[in-house]
């Protein structure tokens, strides 16, 4: 198999290969982040007491436009990218299913970011002035959302349709997995924002009745920032770690249908459309949302320990892909035990804050800890796969990335936390300043992560092994590192879930199923 | 003479246009839902608080709107007689059944202008107006949709696309239409019927 000669531009910009489409989205999506990142900073500051750099105008749309970009210019396409990249290669299929349609979800995507950024800079967004510009931000948003939920069906029906003989819905990588949950999920949801977004165009251009006022436009689209809503970013994250950590361990995923089952049920608790706080009623004593919140935390547990068995059995040695797994664990459990404590009436956390801005210091600082857990996620995607991304190891500055994601997450989610809590607690009115600067040290943190983990990423050079780790389970590795034009000569027979741990004739399944 | 034995057929191809317009059917769908969520919510909260929620002079007749869920209703029928006729290898019906399916579907659509006209709902005058405008448009925009579908299907069916083996393009675009037809159903309940 020979290696693919880099493309010119005008092959990189018409081409249908999952793998260039899959590159541009996690290249793009890690540059938006990184930009949505710094905006968000720049607009917590404003939340000071004596003011930030700007006006409250523009502090509030640094803000939005932060939140904006980090679950739709980072966390989503991210994985969309790696979602094209990796699962045709995890299911033994030569290309994508649909890839002008994934070509087109490419470049629906990106023009909306980019259309996104100027309607921001002319005056538009949430809070903004100019109308022509407000009407433009919200249309970009509708092309941000349509071009990602191609993407999703692109990758839904590529693990539906495209699957290697033998290998059964139960037998596809945890990944895969997690990616069909996903883009079942965000199918599900994300439509029902650009519905609302629809509504939103319509009455800024009629009478602002409802949605299109000014006071009107943060709550008909601020529930994708909030929980339970928040949780669809991090599916793909479980699927990850379920790969890559028994990998590193060395080892098969004991009670992997088990695991499958908490990816699914972690799918369905962050279903979140129906949430909108943007509407009457109060949600945060919904019984639907009380349950949810206590319930999901049981999957999260339930997959942490899964890993947990297989660590303790593999003991494997601390590299960069396994230390940001378990930032992106650890990251992912705290947000699911601060989201459960929502639940608790009494408490009122959920819009509980401390600032005139009004904005839910609490909530924010939870969607915080799961959006730096996608970060972590973002930075062990690129160690795990960066040989079939690039070609080589991706170099030594993704460890950093890891510890810097690790401590961003924590400073962004407790920092505002304990901000919102001081309006319940007297003695920490006087620390609210201190609680916000270090929530954005903790976001500027992430944003170097993310900054850490693209360098690395472009900086992977030389030629990798096929399976550079070893210890492959998955049909990635059993092609070359980067995969050639159809990605396999022969594809390995599939009777387990782990096909390369069955030709190297790697012990048998802890699930019972023999080893070929 | 005996007849020299047949190949077995080749294992059929993963019915990877249904699979994904199933996919994308349901996103549109939602999009819908979503919006009559919306719709319903926002009637509710006139309700209860004890007012009507159609302001004056407003009326919504309702035998436009069952005219248009009969048709749509035959439309499913008409769709799912081409699948029927593809599947067959019966092209003259498919082709008289594509025709009727996009048949139906203008009348749909001729027939959801004139109750915009006739309704008197001026999207600039209410919230009432914005939001029965923007359902109803989004389903027409679907209902578009479905028609360009089935109408590049029925091209590719007459040049000879399709037949009892391969019939996915007409089994997609069934779908996609179908769902459609659902989605008016629940717009006539929430939108026509409830008021």
């Amino acid at each position: 198999m020979t290696l693919p000669s880099p493309l010119a531009l005008p092959e990189l910009l018409g081409s249908g290969d999952h793998k260039v489409i899959g590159r541009m989205f996690i290249g793009f999506a890690l540059l938006l982040g990184i930009v949505s990142a710094v905006a968000l900073a720049l607009g917590m500051l404003g939340n000071l007491s004596g003011g930030g750099l700007f006006s409250d105008s523009v502090n509030l749309r640094l803000f939005t436009a932060g939140q904006f970009g980090l679950v739709f210019g980072f966390a989503l396409p991210l994985f969309v990218g790696l979602g094209l990249f990796v699962v045709p290669l995890q299911v033994g299929a030569s290309s994508v299913a649909f890839p002008r349609a994934a070509a087109l979800s490419l470049w629906l995507w990106l023009a909306g970011a980019i259309t996104l950024l100027v309607a921001y800079a002319i005056g538009g967004g949430v809070g903004g002035d100019n109308q022509r510009a407000i009407d433009l931000t919200f249309t970009s948003l509708g092309m941000l959302v349509v071009g990602l939920l191609l993407g999703a069906v692109c990758i839904a029906t590529t693990v539906i349709t495209l699957r290697a003989p033998g290998m059964t819905l139960d037998r596809v990588p945890m990944f895969t997995f997690s990616m069909l949950a996903a883009a079942g999920v965000w199918l599900l949801t994300w439509p029902v924002l650009l519905g609302n977004l629809i509504l939103l165009r319509v009455d800024l251009t009629s009478g602002m009745f409802g949605f299109g006022a000014a006071g009107e436009q943060w709550p008909a689209v601020s529930w994708s920032f909030m929980q339970p809503q928040i949780y669809v970013l991090a599916i793909p994250v479980l699927g990850l770690l379920g790969d890559a950590i028994p990998t590193l361990a060395g080892r098969r995923q004991a009670s992997r249908n088990v695991m499958l089952v908490a990816i699914g049920a972690f799918a369905a608790l962050s279903i979140g459309s129906w949430a909108q706080v943007g509407q009457p009623g109060d949600l945060w004593t919904e019984p639907l949302f009380v349950a949810m919140s206590f319930a999901i935390v049981l999957p999260i547990l339930g997959l942490a320990g899964g890993f947990g068995s297989v660590l303790a059995a593999g003991k494997p040695k601390p590299s960069a892909p396994l230390v940001a797994s378990m930032v992106a664990l650890i990251l992912l459990v705290l947000a699911g035990v601060v989201g459960a404590l929502f639940a608790i009436g009494p408490l009122d956390l959920g819009l509980l804050t401390a600032l005139e801005s009004g904005l839910p210091l609490v909530a924010l600082g939870q969607a915080g800890l799961v959006l730096a857990a996608v970060a972590a996620g973002a930075v062990t995607a690129v160690a795990y796969w960066s040989s079939k991304i690039s070609g080589g190891a991706a170099g030594p500055a993704v460890m950093l990335a890891s510890l810097a994601a690790l401590g961003g997450g924590l400073a962004w989610g407790v920092g505002l936390l304990l901000a919102g809590a001081s309006a319940r607690f007297t003695a920490l009115e006087g620390a609210v300043d201190a609680f916000v600067v270090v929530a954005v040290i903790g976001v500027a943190l992430v944003a170097a992560s993310l900054l850490l983990a693209g360098l690395s990423l472009a900086g992977a050079r030389g030629t990798s092994d096929d399976d550079p780790w070893g210890t492959g389970q998955t049909l990635e590795w059993a092609t070359s590192s980067p995969p050639a034009g159809g990605n396999f000569d022969e594809v390995p027979a599939v009777v387990t879930p782990q096909p390369l741990s069955d030709v190297r004739g790697d012990g048998h399944g802890d699930d019972g199923e023999e080893s070929a | 003479m005996t007849a020299p034995a047949l190949a077995s057929p080749p294992m059929q191809r993963p019915r990877m246009l249904v699979v994904g317009t199933a996919f994308a059917a349901v996103a549109a769908a939602m999009v819908v839902v979503g919006m009559i969520g919306v719709y319903l919510v926002e009637r509710s909260a006139v309700v209860s608080a004890g007012g009507t929620w159609l302001p004056d002079g407003v009326v919504l007749p309702l035998t436009q709107p069952n005219v248009m869920l009969f048709g749509l209703i035959m439309s499913s029928v008409a769709i799912q007689w081409a699948v029927s006729a593809v599947r067959n290898d019966d092209r003259v019906n498919s082709y008289l059944a594509l025709g009727l399916t996009l048949l139906f579907g203008l009348g749909y659509i001729n027939m959801m202008a004139y109750l915009w006209s006739k309704a008197g709902l001026d999207v600039n005058a209410s919230l009432q107006a914005t939001l029965i405008q923007s359902i109803t448009a989004t389903h027409v925009a679907m209902a578009a949709v479905a028609m360009v579908f089935v109408a590049l299907m029925a091209f590719r069916a007459l040049a000879g696309g399709y037949n009892s083996r391969q019939y996915d393009g007409i089994a997609a675009a069934a779908v996609f239409w179908h769902v459609m037809v659902a989605m008016y159903v629940l717009i006539w309940l929430a939108v026509y019927v409830t008021k």
